[in-house]
């Protein structure tokens, strides 16, 4: 009937299914935990675990089913009273969620299951069950019995109507050899039947054992009917996994012959590798996208009209309002489909963030410490590409807060604090751009420590940190291998981190800043762009190159005169602000040359010049013009060209040229190393 | 009108996968419903002439669903889709009026033999 069956191309689907409901079950099993009476997420639970176990069995993944199907069991227990959740419970139903997790993992790389020993999940599973004393599916004796008395039940009114020209027949019926469920198939054909008025007075074997499937492929009823035998074959037949129908007649010799079906080959399945990366897309925004495409197209075919036109015409200037007209409206519905394009790639943070309730549970049983974690705000869209690089970020912003921010329970106590340790995780949108913020009520950061830490490592001078604001202070735990933590745990605190959630961030034109109170707690921000791909930019010109400045980095343009510039350590710089601002020439910053006007060095009469602030530094960055302002598609470098300091990619202008993305932070970098 | 048919999974997997078969032998499907509420609203809505209900649903589950559109439709044609260990569950769908069932995993062969028997009938 179908051609060849292949699962392959559902691969992508199912894992991906599969990852949601792992995803929700850890969430899930989490709050369950905290309210073991949820009788709604225990029903969730349940469902999670059961289509997992089909859609996993469809696809033809043994281990997983199997896993989902012995915790499947151990929920419906719950649910029906006969067992109670326990943090145990959750321990044993998370290690499952683990196990099933890895043989998820290994599919897109081997193509199939991996060959992973589940036998003591399954072992530690089953044992859970059985010393809980419940049988895996309560409902099913109850559901059989009801069966029964149906079943009577449609007997007495078939005996009850019309009983004209009946005759006995003894029907013989062999299912499917592979038929599943047996009972119930039996069932369906004796109620299928019962409903055509025919009256089945006896089965062999009984209908007790034909309810307990203690049969083996073939069953017999004797039946009193009117209808003609034929019909009664053919209704037999009309029932899915019937092999064979043989029906005598209890009086006179009488059989009938149903044709054979044939089975299909069994099929193992298989798939190739090649996995796609997919993303769930609002069909809303398909269809504005399509929408917007049919614009564009319209557009096209009116530019093509008007260059036609412009042979045949003289009349340039209705010409040129048309050309004009249509250039208007494909500059705005590009723009829209920017937009919109831009939007089908937002994710909201959920995707992320719910994985860290388990992490959390998990960091506050192995540190003893009583967390309360609250999420805010993940339903906050971002950028996909983005959401992938704040993950590892935020995983080590809330092992900090667990580890080292949140004090043990006595600690806290003698504080006069609340013995649990709150942690909230908040995401909101401001302006055009996303901000995280992972907040602790622990024991904050110690200024004077960090102080003369600082000190220490030599990362500020001596006379120094007395004058650094407490702020400026603060920044320093983003300095590579900076730790004010004298003991290493297996979780955090190895003075690697801060300074990666830093350059993490930095790299997506985000920014990191930290908040502390000694003794209060202590608040990181991330501040992030809604998206990767599309930024807004100055576009300069320095000799004779064109570079785009994102215009996050900004902080100002500013002309700058002579007369204006003072000279400070032999440094040329201006007043800002109130500040001094150290003025560098922009194409020497590019080549690595000495940026730094010196007295050699001719300084024009006025000097272009955009303040720029990176979390280290504050520089003037002279340029030789100004061009203007834009909306530009940053690209890779790609890998050939590799990673230059001073360069964040390149973009494609309108006009066809190309010009370079400048980053700030890197361009810098050799100003930050000295501490500015 | 014969071919037409609502398919009823809350996996969208399962969705995907028998829509599939479904359209590559010449059946047009109508509609998905992820649960038995949506089930019943696109029932009313689109009349189709074939129903695969899951079994175990959020919201409302395949047998209350079968119940409910057997009562919009006496002939409605439901065929269960049921896991493995369900028995009792595939039972009470059949009294509620299902047709038939075919028990996941299963072949598509197995799934269009049932299909084309209900229709047939």
């Amino acid at each position: 009937m179908t051609d060849r069956f292949d699962v392959n191309k559902y691969v992508g689907v199912f894992l991906e299914e599969v990852d949601e409901h792992l995803e929700s079950l850890e969430e899930n099993l989490v709050q369950l935990e905290k309210d073991p009476e949820d009788t709604e997420r225990v029903q969730a639970i349940f469902r999670s675990y059961h289509t997992i176990k089909g859609s996993s069995a469809s696809m033809g993944f043994c281990r997983l089913s199997e896993l989902a199907h012995l915790m499947e069991n151990i929920l419906d227990a719950v649910r029906s009273g006969s067992l109670a959740v326990t943090p145990s419970m959750v321990d044993i139903l998370l290690r499952g969620v683990d196990a099933m997790r890895r043989l998820r993992e290994e599919i897109p790389l081997l193509g199939a299951e991996p060959e992973l020993d589940i036998s003591h999940h399954v072992c530690a599973l089953k044992n859970f069950l059985q010393e809980k004393e419940t049988s895996p599916l309560p409902r099913e004796e109850s559901g059989e019995k009801e069966e029964d008395e149906d079943a009577s039940g449609a007997r007495e009114t078939s005996i009850a109507g019309e009983n004209t020209e009946k005759k006995d027949y003894l029907v013989r019926v062999m299912l499917a050899e592979d038929c599943s469920m047996k009972g119930v198939r039996a069932y369906l054909v004796i109620n299928r039947l019962q409903e055509e008025g025919v009256e089945v007075t006896s089965t062999t074997p009984p209908l007790s054992d034909l309810e307990t499937e203690n049969f083996s492929r073939e069953f017999t009823m004797e039946v009193r009917t009117s209808l003609l035998p034929a019909q009664l074959a053919e209704d037999i037949r009309k029932i899915a996994e019937i092999e064979d129908v043989d029906l005598s007649s209890l009086e006179e010799e009488e059989a009938f012959q149903p044709e054979q079906e044939t089975e299909g080959e069994e099929e193992k399945p298989r798939f190739s590798h090649n996995l796609k990366k997919t993303v769930w897309v609002d069909m809303e925004r398909l269809d504005a996208l399509l929408n917007l495409v049919g614009e564009l197209v319209i557009d096209r075919s009116r530019l093509e009209d008007s260059i036609q036109r412009l042979g045949e015409q003289d009349d340039f200037t209705r010409l040129q309002d048309s050309l004009d007209d249509t250039i208007t409206h494909i500059g705005r519905v590009t723009n829209e489909l920017q937009m919109e394009i831009m939007k089908a790639r937002m994710l909201p943070l959920a995707e992320v963030f719910n994985r860290f309730p388990r992490m959390v549970r998990d960091l506050a049983r192995t540190s003893g410490k009583e967390i309360d974690f609250t999420i805010e705000g993940e339903e906050t869209e971002l950028d996909r590409s983005l959401l992938e690089e704040i993950t590892d970020p935020l995983i080590y912003l809330l092992r900090n807060a667990i580890d080292h921010g949140i004090e043990d329970k006595e600690e806290r106590m003698r504080a006069g604090k609340d013995g649990r340790g709150h942690v909230l995780l908040k995401a909101y949108q401001e302006e055009n751009s996303v901000v995280i913020m992972v907040k602790d009520d622990g024991k904050g950061i110690p200024l004077a420590k960090l102080r003369s830490r600082a000190l220490e490592m030599g990362l500020v001078i001596s006379e120094e940190p007395a004058k650094m604001s407490d702020r400026e202070i603060m920044e320093v735990i983003f300095h590579p291998g900076f730790s004010t933590n004298d003991q290493v745990t297996d979780v955090s605190g190895r003075g690697v981190g801060m300074d990666i959630v830093k350059r993490n961030i930095e790299r997506v034109n985000g920014q990191a800043l930290v908040q502390s109170e000694e003794g209060r707690g202590t608040t990181f921000y991330l501040r992030l762009p809604l998206t990767l791909a599309i930024v807004r930019a100055l576009m300069i010109r320095a000799n004779d190159s064109m570079y785009a400045l994102p215009l996050s980095d900004v902080v100002e343009i500013e002309k700058v005169r002579k007369r204006d510039t003072h000279w400070v350590n032999k440094v040329l710089t201006t007043l800002f602000r109130g500040d001094t601002l150290p003025l560098l020439e922009l194409k020497d910053l590019i080549h690595s040359r000495k940026a730094e006007y010196t007295k050699e060095k001719e300084i024009p009469d006025v000097l272009y010049t955009i303040v720029v602030n990176t979390s280290r530094v504050k520089a003037g960055l002279v340029v030789d013009e100004i061009l203007g302002e834009q909306e530009i598609v940053i690209k890779s470098l790609g890998s050939f060209i590799g990673d230059i300091r001073g360069l964040g990619g390149a973009t494609i202008l309108g006009d066809g040229r190309i010009s370079l993305v400048l980053d700030v932070a890197s361009l810098l970098w050799r100003f930050s190393q000295v501490g500015g | 009108m014969p071919g037409k048919v609502l398919i009823v999974d809350d996996a969208a997997f399962m969705r995907i996968m028998l829509k599939d078969i479904l359209t590559k032998n010449g059946f047009e499907v109508v509609a998905e419903a992820a649960n038995g509420k949506e089930a019943i609203e696109k029932y009313g809505e689109l009349k189709p002439y074939l129903v695969t209900m899951d079994i175990t649903m959020p919201e409302m589950d395949g047998i209350n669903a079968t119940r409910e559109i057997r009562s919009m439709n006496p002939e409605a044609k439901i065929i269960m889709c049921s896991a493995m260990g369900q028995q009792a569950m595939v039972v009470d769908a059949i009294q509620a009026g299902a047709k038939d069932f075919v028990v996941k995993p299963f072949k598509p062969d197995r799934f269009l033999e049932a299909i084309n028997k209900v229709l047939g009938g």
